[in-house]
């Protein structure tokens, strides 16, 4: 192996857990790195520096991802048992109150400057049921716009903004324990 | 104006990040947040979070570890 395909090859497993994430199926996950990869010793000669190389392969993998959601798209649009659960019913009450008023979350900014909060933010993403986890990160980390994930997957606006907002809550319900000031015990 | 429960306005807050509201809706929220206090820190929550997704973007992007 030359030096730019071990390179190439060193980065393999981050780009297959992003793909994970994103997919949420083993199978397509290793076919998009490894379409990724082939893209990218085809066309070897394009690069010298690291760090470029980092964000062209992110790049690459980007398109080969939305290349998978289309192709599978009927599976990837599948509501499970998980995804169809009404979170509406646990956070508010039949009159439309809050359960549990959201309280101060003093300075979260903070946090930022905390490398433990994004590992936190991408458990609590993982954590998604499947279905909400591929949309919400397809807005949020493929930068897709809502009409463009609807006819990336062929599903309607109204199952899209379903598991968008299921998704958007779930992910503060998972973050307010640590960053929000929730009462509730902390985990360990 | 009616007054939209908690439920109503989340809704609406969250609809936000993926489509334009339209005004009638945008201040519907508004009056909302004037007299519920848990809403306005749930809309502090939703901006926080999407400033972290930025960041986090951003990381992620440049393949950081």
């Amino acid at each position: 192996m030359d030096d730019f395909q071990q390179q190439v090859a060193a980065l393999r497993p981050q780009l297959l857990r992003f793909a994970r994430s994103q997919l949420r199926n083993e199978t397509w996950a290793e076919d998009a790195v490894s379409d990724t990869l082939l893209v990218a010793l085809e066309n070897a000669q394009k690069f010298r520096g690291q760090s470029q190389l980092k964000t062209w392969l992110v790049g690459i993998l980007k398109h080969k991802l939305i290349d998978h959601l289309r192709r599978h798209s009927r599976e990837a649009s599948i509501f499970s048992d998980e995804d169809s659960v009404d979170i509406d019913e646990s956070l508010f009450l039949p009159d439309g109150h809050w359960r549990e008023f959201p309280t101060d979350c003093g300075d979260p900014a903070a946090a930022l400057g905390e490398r433990q909060f994004f590992t936190v933010l991408e458990a609590c993403i993982d954590l998604l049921p499947p279905t909400q986890g591929r949309v919400f990160l397809m807005r949020e980390w493929l930068e897709l716009e809502a009409d463009e994930v609807r006819s990336t997957l062929g599903i309607s606006a109204e199952n899209l903004y379903v598991m968008l907002y299921r998704a958007r809550l779930r992910l503060r319900e998972c973050l307010k324990v640590q960053w929000f000031g929730d009462q509730s015990p902390v985990g360990t | 104006m009616r007054i939209r429960s908690c439920l109503e306005v989340t809704r609406l807050v969250l609809a936000g990040q993926d489509r334009a509201l339209d005004p009638i809706e945008r201040q519907a929220v508004r009056i909302h947040w004037r007299v519920c206090e848990g809403c306005r820190h749930f809309a502090r929550h939703m901006r926080f979070t999407q400033a972290a997704l930025a960041q986090w973007r951003q990381q992620r992007d440049r393949l950081d570890p």
